[in-house]
Parts: C-alpha cells; sequence; structure tokens
C-alpha cells in the first residue's frame, strides 16, 4: 500500500516548520511514495519480476535570494532534521541568486480538482503471471511469430508538494 | 555548480535501502525498498516467493574473499567544507576569465559520493566495501568575430578532493578546456567519406567501450544477440590488438574492490592479439554459460538488479608511434577526443561527434575540423586497426556508462590507433 495523503502531510509539514525554526526565511517541499511490481517474459518462459519501493523527500531552504536542496530516502525524522540543518548550513554560504525564491503567492492555485484517478485495485504477481503467460502461449500461435517478449507492470504513487508560504 | 559568473547552486542528498535477489535457473526474482522495516522485507520476501514458487535452485557455490582494496575508506564529502569548494570555483571562474578576452563563459562543478555497501548472502556471509567518488568540469566557451565555440575537460576517481583542489590540479583542468575551445575557434567543414583515422590515446577508447566493449558482456552473448556470441577463440580483432577489462587499477573511476555481487574484481583479458578469449560475466550468467563470474556483477544501486557491466576497458599498447601513423596517411583525420553519440551496444553499430579532430594530409597533421562524426560497426573496425601505439593512456576519469535504464562509473584506456577504412561524416565532400 502507498503511504497515504496524511503522511504525507505530516512529514512535509515537519519539515517545513523545521526548515522555518532552523533560520530558513521560506522553504519549498515534496514528499513521495510509489510501489511498483512487474513481471516479464520471454519465449514462453518466466524472465523476471521486479518490486519497487520508493519513499523520497526534497526540500529546498532560502534564506532571502540565498537557496540550497537536499533530498532523501530516509525519512526518519532524526535523519530529516540532520539534513534540513546541512542544508540551512549550506544556504547561508551560497551567494545570493536574483531569481531564487519561491513562486508568486498569487500565482498558484488555491483550489485542486480531485479527478478521481486513483484506482484502489490491485493485481497480485500470481495473477500476472498467469495473464503473462496465456499471453505468450496465444502469441507463439502463430507461425511467423519466432520470438516475444512481454511484460505486466502496475504502479502506484502518492506525492505532496508544499511550500512555506501555505501551498499544499 | 558555478555559471555565469555565479554559485548557481549546491545540493546534498542521502540514500538508504535494500535489494532483496533470488535467482531460480534463468529466472531473477527482485525486490527493494528504501523503508528497511519487517513489514517492507516481509512485502519483498512475498512477492519473490510468487515469482519463484515452482521453481527449484541450486545453492551456488563460496565467493573467493580478498584483502586487497582499490581505494581508501573515505568520505569525500565530508573531509571538506563546502567553503573551500565555493573558494576553488570562483579561483576557476577567475583564472579563465583573465586568461583571455575572449572567454565569454565559464561553468565548473564539483560532485562528491561516498557508497557504503553491505552483500548478504544465503548462508550469512556478509561482505562489505565503502567506495567513494569525485568528479570536477570545467567547461568554457569562447567568442571570436561574432564565432562561438566550447571546450569541455573534467577529471574524476576514487579520492578525495584534496587531490583535486591541487593548485597545480585544477589549473590543468581549465588550461585544457581553455585549450580545446582555442582549437575549436580555428576549426574548419569537415569532410566527408570513407577515409582512414587515427584516434588519440585516452577517452577515445569509449568507442571501444561502446561497440565493442558491450557486444562482450556475458548477458548479451548467453542470449545470443551480440554479434561476437559463437566467435569464442576465433579472430575477430587484428593482429597486435589486446583488451582487457580491469577492475583493479588503483583509484580509477572504474575500479571495484569487489563487484556488486561481493566477487572480488580481476584483470579479465577479453581479446588477446586479435583472439576472443573471455567474456565479461556475472554470476547468473557464469552460471548459465558454466564459466566463473569474472567480477562484473555491478548495478547502480541497490534500486537495481545486477547486469554484467565493464569497469576499465583498455586496449593495450602496441609497437607502432603516433608518428609513424601519421605519416603513413595521405588523407585522412586525428580523431582526439569524442562528445556525444549513439551505438546499438549489442551489433555495436556506433556514430560518435568528435570534440576535436585535425585533418591529416600527405601524412602531416593539417587543421582543426569541426562537425567529425565517425561511423561504423565494432567487430568491423576491430578488424581494420593496422597500427596500435606505444603510448597507451588512461582517460581522466569522467566516464558513466548507460544500460538498462543504469548508470555506473567506468573508466578506459587506450594507444593511439590507426583504423584504414572507417566512414566520417562531415559537411565538407
Amino acid at each position: 500500500m502507498v503511504k497515504d495523503q496524511e503522511y504525507l502531510r505530516n512529514k512535509a509539514s515537519y519539515c517545513l516548520d523545521l526548515a522555518k525554526k532552523l533560520g530558513a526565511t521560506s522553504a519549498s517541499v515534496s514528499v513521495g511514495h510509489s510501489i511498483s511490481e512487474s513481471v516479464s517474459f520471454r519465449n514462453k518462459v518466466l524472465d523476471e519480476s521486479n518490486r519497487s519501493d520508493n519513499l523520497g523527500v526534497s526540500i529546498t531552504t532560502y534564506i532571502d535570494k540565498k537557496k540550497s536542496s537536499i533530498s532523501s530516502s530516509n525519512l526518519l525524522d532524526e535523519n530529516i532534521k540532520t539534513l534540513i540543518e546541512k542544508c540551512i548550513e549550506n544556504t547561508k554560504i551560497t551567494p545570493e541568486d536574483e531569481f531564487n525564491g519561491l513562486p508568486d503567492k498569487n500565482l498558484l492555485v488555491n483550489k485542486i480538482k480531485d479527478l478521481d484517478l486513483y484506482d484502489e485495485s490491485h493485481i497480485e504477481n500470481d495473477k500476472k503471471i498467469k495473464y503473462l503467460k496465456e499471453l505468450e502461449i496465444v502469441t507463439s500461435d502463430h507461425d511467423k511469430i519466432v520470438n516475444t517478449e512481454s511484460g505486466f507492470t502496475e504502479n502506484k504513487s502518492n506525492f505532496i508538494l508544499a511550500s512555506s508560504d501555505g501551498f499544499l | 555548480l558555478l555559471d555565469d559568473n555565479k554559485i548557481k547552486s549546491s545540493s546534498y542528498s542521502s540514500d538508504l535501502g535494500f535489494g532483496f535477489r533470488a535467482i531460480s535457473g534463468e529466472i531473477v526474482a527482485y525486490s527493494h525498498s528504501n523503508e528497511i522495516s519487517k513489514d517492507s522485507l516481509n512485502q519483498s520476501s512475498k512477492n519473490l516467493q510468487s515469482t519463484l514458487k515452482s521453481s527449484k535452485g541450486t545453492y551456488n557455490h563460496e565467493i573467493p574473499k580478498t584483502n586487497k582494496n582499490f581505494y581508501n575508506d573515505i568520505n569525500p564529502i565530508e573531509e571538506k567544507d563546502l567553503n573551500s569548494k565555493l573558494e576553488v570555483l570562483n579561483k576557476v571562474n577567475n583564472y579563465l576569465r583573465s586568461k583571455d578576452s575572449n572567454v565569454k563563459q565559464v561553468t565548473s562543478s564539483f560532485s562528491g559520493e561516498q557508497k557504503s555497501i553491505e552483500i548478504i548472502r544465503l548462508g550469512g556471509q556478509s561482505i562489505t566495501d565503502v567506495r567513494p567518488l569525485v568528479r570536477f568540469n570545467v567547461s568554457v566557451m569562447l567568442e571570436k568575430n561574432g564565432r562561438k565555440e566550447t571546450g569541455v575537460y573534467g577529471i574524476g576517481g576514487r579520492q578525495s578532493y584534496d587531490s583535486y583542489l591541487d593548485n597545480e590540479n585544477w589549473k590543468n583542468v581549465c588550461d585544457e578546456a581553455y585549450r580545446i575551445a582555442s582549437v575549436n575557434l580555428e576549426s574548419k567543414p569537415a569532410p566527408a567519406g570513407e577515409m582512414k583515422v587515427v584516434l588519440g590515446p585516452g577517452w577515445p577508447a569509449i568507442l571501444i567501450h561502446e561497440a565493442i566493449g558491450h557486444g562482450l558482456e556475458g548477458d548479451f552473448n548467453r542470449k545470443k544477440t551480440s554479434a561476437f556470441h559463437d566467435l569464442m577463440g576465433q579472430r575477430v580483432a587484428s593482429e597486435g590488438v589486446t583488451i582487457v577489462d580491469d577492475g583493479t587499477i588503483d583509484k580509477r573511476r572504474g575500479s571495484l574492490t569487489i563487484d556488486d555481487e561481493g566477487t572480488p574484481t580481476e584483470r579479465t583479458v577479453l581479446i588477446e592479439n586479435g583472439i576472443l578469449k573471455n567474456f565479461m560475466q556475472d554470476r547468473l550468467n557464469a552460471r548459465l554459460m558454466k564459466t566463473k563470474s569474472t567480477g562484473n556483477g555491478r548495478r547502480e544501486s541497490y534500486k537495481h538488479v545486477v547486469l554484467p557491466r565493464m569497469r576499465n576497458t583498455m586496449m593495450l599498447s602496441g609497437k607502432n608511434t603516433q608518428d609513424e601513423m601519421i605519416s603513413s596517411v595521405d588523407k585522412g583525420i586525428f580523431a582526439v577526443s569524442f562528445g556525444g553519440g549513439q551505438v546499438d551496444i549489442t551489433s555495436g553499430k556506433f556514430v560518435f561527434n568528435c570534440t576535436e579532430a585535425y585533418e591529416i594530409i600527405d601524412g602531416k597533421i593539417g587543421s582543426p575540423i569541426k562537425g567529425a562524426t565517425l561511423i561504423g560497426d565494432g567487430p568491423s573496425i576491430l578488424k581494420e586497426v593496422s597500427m596500435v601505439g606505444n603510448d597507451m593512456m588512461l582517460d581522466p576519469g569522467i566516464g558513466t556508462c548507460g544500460k538498462a535504464g543504469q548508470g555506473v562509473p567506468v573508466g578506459v584506456a587506450q594507444p593511439s590507433i590507426l583504423i584504414d577504412k572507417m566512414t566520417v561524416g562531415g559537411t565538407k565532400l
């Protein structure tokens, strides 16, 4: 199961609050989680399966027109604190750039439409293998086909973008 | 990163995770996660079981052990503070801009990483490795009489930043980038057609890596998709051509104490005096091809499955001098460095763009040329090598090899070589 919105929102809020507390004048954060499962066949034989579970955070801190970024896959609060401290430290000594800063608040979307894209259903690995097996057998029946490769991938992801000027 | 007289950005990232691999026969089941928890490990285990449940495997033999280290256990990121790096980037900018009023743009960057890996095998065997890697890059753009040309040069390896921040070292990198841009500022359109080509020593070996090296990787040969799969023991290159893949050169970008399956790396002879001797193998492909792993099992990170990949791929020195090669060419080109290109890694068909090249006329190096591309296929080119130089040189430590969506650091090396027939794509007929 991918992490729900509440988990991601809590992590994002924790990062933004901490960045401000440690000296950032503004900050932005993205937290994301994705799970992907794939199976592949080659010439009617199961070739490989892959499962990928990725959780990650990336934070940009600003001190006026100075900017620095960090990213990590370790979302434990203690690790995030160490990383934000490092990020602020780096921001302080990075030269100013007039183009650095958060986007104009007035240009940001304030109502996000729910497109209802998330599909709750899950196809187990066994079923993926079964479907591909049938597919490969049917395909191999054709005389002119001398080589077959097929794959089945399922991917679910969830992410949050947030900034210290209230965008979430 | 410094660009346009300013430090543009600094970034830091840390990543932690596990990859869980199970193999049965030819089937590879892989699962990875960056959440190290019991729940996550259970999910991964469940996924592997559902793939391999009906398969029966045998316990593979033990991995040989090694006490040799080809780099030190250091963390380049922590050993130098950000201020020292910014100071050098600013010095680079000032040095190049004060060199010539034609310098219009300078871009320079440092990057460093430390990768710690632990491989745990069935039976409890644990093998660890700590891998440092740094890279320093300079790009300079010159403008003269309305014409703009860029020179790019970089260095790197499994060392500390100190080796690169040294005064003489960064100045040499700046001077080389400036020299390449200056040469290109005077270049004229490249000739086109089939002709003799002299490749310079060092980085041009990227052509060997791409057009020949990939074709010698175990997976492509096991699946019989490589042009070399049925040529073991046969002549595949001219006499005098010896190509090795070596993971044991001290502190080189492509070197590894152990590969990503825990096998100690070695110096693998791929082609000896033109005869095909070995393929590069990971454990899976070695077992299926009834041979041993050559320590070439590599992956970008725990997020990727292990594949047979190159380390430092090198053509060894021969007997000829570069002067002998140049003086033997009536009409051809001398290619010193390459930029981008495209390669079909199984057939070895390639197109490479030269970033520094010269015409050769009547046995002498002539004007620099611009826009030359080298076109051909690796297996054919190997048979067209008529002279191998005595000046083998390692590349400066900048290569990253891409395969199946994974990038791994690699090295290349070669002496000057003369290729009797190659298609050159240019604009001057």
